[in-house]
């Protein structure tokens, strides 16, 4: 149920970084500017618009940002989170 | 509707180049302002400064975002990243004006630095506007880098300006069609140069409007603070707004740039508007330094400024 919006995800950092040939589950995107500050709001409206949910800005905490895995449990799979 | 690049270029300031930094290569252009290269090329022909080398053009920052902020294209980064920022700005005021927290912190970096002497950090300054901090240790003397944590809570209370003279310069500044662009730091610093170009941005408005305050008699001084809530620290805006003290003897915050940007990016920013003339909200951390002063020095020597950035999320 979640591999679609996950596949798009995946899509996008992949389409902004030519250089990488996949994007492993615990690569840590913030650190390896896999998504740099200039595309990070794009992504947030990627998010919104995968899980059809309003993301508050005010929020955001870059931890939820920060692995293929942080991101699947914070925005794709709330209740495995919990 | 898309508008050709030309007129876009036409239509903002570019950064003089005594103030510009020219460290973007076109990769990132293209990225930011989600155009090709031939698109690039015609930026460049209408006047887009840039340099050349080994091979690669380069482009400032600043430049780039006032073209996407302007593009009208509604797909560059800028506006998306604006329109994401201002959402807050629609919202029940109320929600401004509630108790709130942050994670504050702030690393200090002086990167040519000549050994070990105090850091000066120009801290939060919210107890006087009804907040409190907890933590916030001044950093200890030490080399090259130095940190500065607390938990920081600010709070709304609205107090709109009452003197009918600070109104009306108010409002003379918002009427007069200065246009707010993104514009270094240093650069803001030279406001009269900044509005001689028909723009604007927090820190020159606030040090002009500060300095228009104390010609009518007012004790008015600019501020510098952070704007919080901003993306996760991802986008560090400079935030500046003045404070006065009006004829009810209370001192007020104006913060003269946020109410025209929010004009400009978000009908129904109204309510928002009104709290920008002389009321305190939660999404404002304002600090001890003056309108156009380095949040950091470090007193080692070294000719370079202190590098100061901001991490600051809403606790959770």
């Amino acid at each position: 149920m979640t591999t679609e919006p996950m596949q798009a995800v995946r899509e996008f950092i992949l389409g902004r970084n030519p250089k990488l040939d996949q994007v492993s589950d615990d690569l840590d995107l913030i650190d390896s500017r896999a998504i740099n500050s200039l595309a990070f709001v794009e992504f947030i409206f990627l998010l919104e618009e995968l899980t059809g949910e309003p993301i508050d800005p005010e929020d955001l905490d870059l931890d939820d940002f920060r692995t293929l895995n942080a991101l699947e449990a914070r925005f794709f799979n709330k209740e495995a989170a919990q | 509707m898309n508008t050709p690049w030309e007129k876009i270029a036409n239509s903002i300031e570019f950064i003089p180049a005594e103030y510009s930094s020219k460290i973007q290569s076109e990769s990132v252009a293209r990225e930011m302002l989600r155009c090709e290269t031939a698109e690039i090329d015609r930026l460049v022909d209408a006047g887009l400064p840039f340099e050349n080398r080994s091979g690669v053009r380069y482009f400032d920052v600043s430049d780039l975002y006032n073209l996407g902020m302007y593009s009208n294209k509604t797909n560059t980064q800028p506006e998306l990243a604006f329109r994401m920022l201002f959402r807050f700005a629609g919202r029940s005021v109320d929600d401004l004006l509630c108790e709130k927290s942050w994670d504050f912190r702030v690393q200090l970096e002086c990167t040519e630095c000549d050994g070990v002497a105090p850091w000066r950090f120009e801290a939060p300054d919210v107890v006087r506007f009804g907040g409190r901090i907890v933590g916030g240790e001044a950093p200890e003397p030490g080399s090259g880098t130095a940190e500065y944590a607390a938990t920081v809570t600010t709070t709304g209370v609205r107090t709109p300006l009452v003197s009918s003279e600070l109104r009306r310069l108010t409002r003379e500044y918002l009427d007069a069609g200065y246009r707010w662009q993104m514009i270094p730091v240093a650069m803001q610093a030279d406001y009269e140069l900044v509005h001689e170009l028909g723009a604007t941005s927090c820190i020159a408005a606030s040090l002009l409007l500060a300095e228009r305050f104390r010609a009518a008699g007012y004790e008015a001084e600019a501020k510098r603070g952070w704007f919080c809530g901003v993306l996760g620290g991802a986008l560090d805006l400079p935030h500046a707004c003045v404070e006065v003290q009006d004829d009810d003897g209370t001192y007020k915050t104006v913060d003269i740039a946020k109410a025209q940007l929010a004009a400009r990016l978000s009908p129904n920013t109204g309510d928002f508007q009104e709290l920008c003339l002389g009321s305190i909200y939660n999404k404002v951390i304002p600090s001890t330094a003056s309108g156009n002063a380095s949040f950091g020095y470090h007193e080692c020597g070294s000719q370079l400024p202190v590098h100061v950035r901001a991490d600051i999320r809403s606790a959770r």
